[in-house]
């Protein structure tokens, strides 16, 4: 006996009597409806488009900057903006104490924060989600080993923990990237073990596990899928965070060292002649907020799109 | 198929004395005490009883998938002669998918929302069916199309691609079916197949899972509260109550002339149609507290036949014909 049709297979493909072509038909995913929602959000756009900017331009500083960022030059010492009196053009936004030239040092100094942020996160991010995932589904000894350390990292004061590490570790890019990622780490590992808790118990997991599924399957390719979405709105809010972290360590002289530009430095180096050349820390300052400013307003939007009920960490 | 000839075959499953219980904080839930059930191959069973009578724990411990703090205290799971308890996990996830189905109950939930319909089918003919597996994704694909066609999904070929909320929840419901037999199971156990439909997508369900188990030649388990569904797809009948069997036997018996009063109790609180205007009688009370189970017929409280001879475990006893029931008012 053929079994094909319990409904007559015309049916489907119209209703109201309005006939729809199949291969008009676009498959939507919750993906591409989030994505939508977060394109309506205009401040949200605007903001990832500077981010994507700040990207660009890290990528490409060469090409962005008009001179040597540790080029010194003593006859411009502390010239001030273009606008300003005395100031030039070649020079928009003015020279340092040492007569190099502001905003090519910001533009060089993009790369440092942005590779920081995103190295961090991505590193701290896949390390949160590989430990989330086997606290929250295997529990038991695993879920106590890692809950216990992330509750005793969670303890310490962030910019504390990263001005010992970075102490005993000396200043350095890789070991700025170490000294965030340690502590860094605990945060997507709790959102991930929580969203694991929840969705373990939903039933597609359990009919998964009937057709004989492997746990690492299933924590893979199950539940990952499903908890993607508020680990992505973390991660993002916290590169904010990480690239202010890094600033600051740097401005404490632990992160990047002289003469490599990072907003963090350029900032402290301006420290001493902030009352005649208020422009060389002030620049700086201003590229971390707008860069930090526009990352928490971008992930704000995502959040709003991808995870109405995520709240604050 | 005639019930004398499935009597000579070896059952494909047996379950003997099965309990499972659940070791929670105001004691030991006994949701599973004492069952035994044969099934042969080809055969259909229907197990019906209220909400917490043990019928979905039954099958779930014959799935392994009994979760903490459940655990299976005692009895065997005998399938094709092995005794599936004794099972380590590995070995366990060969059987399970591939010799046993499980459809689960909520079919709006028991499919993955972010993976396409594809990807869900497929995932089972990988894990299962080396022979498709060598051939590459393409025969995959053929499979995976082959299935949705023969579960009656219109337009298989265009809608691959689809998420599982582009479907209706009949729809759903096919593919869940779909998933349970793409590597041509053994047995199915269908839990609830029918509750999230409406009526006339119900009959189309149960339709499809009795013309595919007489194509596949595989024997079905259906798991409902609904006696109608049990009425009119099963051939024999299995009723738990307090988490034990009280009425076992052919269909038609059990519905046509049941013997123990919460069979009868069912039966008689099903509204129908014919009686419109006129009361159901429901079964007064609710299920016993299975923790702290008294010496006596757990059905005790509820029923309208009680006498004081009732105040003692009652063991399940044979009948002349096919049936087995619980109950010490029927005579042999």
């Amino acid at each position: 006996m053929k079994i094909t049709n319990t409904i007559p297979s015309d049916n489907i493909s119209e209703i109201n009597g309005d006939k729809i072509d199949p291969s008009e038909e676009k498959t939507v995913s919750l993906f591409s409806i989030n994505m939508n929602n977060f394109l309506s959000n205009r401040l949200a756009v605007v903001a990832s488009l500077i981010v994507i900017f700040a990207v660009i331009v890290s990528i490409f500083s060469p090409f962005f900057a008009m001179h040597d960022p540790n080029k010194t030059d003593l006859f411009i010492r502390l010239q001030p903006p273009a606008w300003m009196e005395g100031g030039d053009w070649a020079h928009p936004l003015g020279a340092d104490h040492l007569g190099r030239d502001i905003l090519s040092r910001i533009i060089f100094g993009t790369r440092v924060s942005i590779a920081v942020g995103f190295s961090v996160i991505f590193i701290a991010t896949g390390i949160g989600i590989f430990t989330g995932l086997i606290a929250g589904y295997l529990r038991g000894k695993f879920d106590l080993v890692i809950s216990t350390i992330v509750d005793i990292l969670l303890g310490f004061p962030y910019l504390i923990f990263a001005i010992a590490l970075m102490a005993a570790m000396g200043p350095g890019f890789l070991n700025i990237i170490l000294a965030l990622v340690y502590k860094e780490w605990v945060i997507p590992c709790r959102v991930v073990r929580g969203e694991t808790l929840v969705v373990k118990e939903i039933e597609y997991v359990e009919a998964a596990q009937a057709i004989g599924a492997s746990k690492l399957h299933i924590m893979l390719k199950e539940i990952l899928p499903n908890i993607l979405s508020p680990v992505i709105v973390v991660a993002t809010t916290r590169m904010a965070t990480v690239i202010i972290l890094e600033s600051s360590l740097s401005f404490l002289g632990l992160g990047i060292q002289p003469p490599t530009a990072s907003w963090g430095n350029m900032v402290a180096d301006g420290r001493e002649f902030m009352l005649e050349a208020w422009w060389v820390s002030t620049f700086a300052g201003i590229a971390i907020l707008i860069l930090v400013l526009s990352m928490n307003i971008a992930s704000l939007g995502l959040r709003d799109a991808f995870d109405p009920r995520f709240s604050e960490t | 198929m005639k019930k004398e000839d499935m009597n000579h075959q070896s059952p494909l499953l047996r379950i003997d004395k099965l309990c499972t219980y659940f070791n929670t904080h105001s004691g030991i839930v006994k949701a599973v005490d004492g069952v035994s059930i044969k099934l042969y191959p080809g055969e259909c069973l229907g197990v019906v009883g209220e909400s917490g009578s043990g019928k979905s724990v039954t099958f779930t411990s014959v799935m392994g998938l009994i979760k903490k703090p459940g655990k299976i205290m005692s009895g065997t799971i005998e399938f094709q002669g092995q005794d599936i308890t004794r099972f380590t996990e590995r070995q366990y996830r060969n059987i399970r998918g591939k010799k046993i189905a499980m459809t689960l109950q909520d079919a709006l939930t028991a499919l993955n929302p972010s993976i396409k319909i594809i990807d869900q089918i497929s995932e089972v003919l990988k894990e299962h069916d080396n022979e498709i597996k060598s051939q590459g994704r393409r025969a995959i694909k053929k499979r995976a199309i082959e299935m949705m066609t023969l579960v009656g999904i219109p337009d298989a070929e265009n809608r691959l691609k689809d998420y599982p909320h582009q479907f209706s929840g009949g729809m759903r419901q096919r593919i869940m079916i779909a998933i349970a037999l793409s590597c041509k199971p053994k047995l199915l156990i269908a839990d609830e197949p029918t509750t999230a439909l409406d009526v006339t997508i119900q009959a189309q369900v149960l339709n499809l899972i009795s013309e595919i188990r007489k194509e596949l030649d595989m024997s079905v388990i259906i798991i409902t509260h609904n006696l109608g569904v049990v009425s009119e797809y099963t051939d024999r009948t299995v009723v738990m109550y307090a988490g034990q069997i009280v009425e076992n036997g052919l269909t038609r018996d059990v519905i046509l002339n049941p013997q123990h009063p919460y069979t009868k109790g069912l039966l008689e609180s099903i509204p129908r149609l014919s009686d419109l205007g006129k009361k159901i009688h429901p079964i007064p009370g609710q299920v016993c507290d299975l923790v702290n189970l008294p010496a006596q017929c757990r059905f005790f409280s509820r029923c309208s036949y009680r006498t004081e001879a009732c105040r003692k475990n009652i063991e399940i006893r044979k009948l002349d014909g096919h049936g087995e029931v619980r109950c010490i008012l029927i005579d042999e």
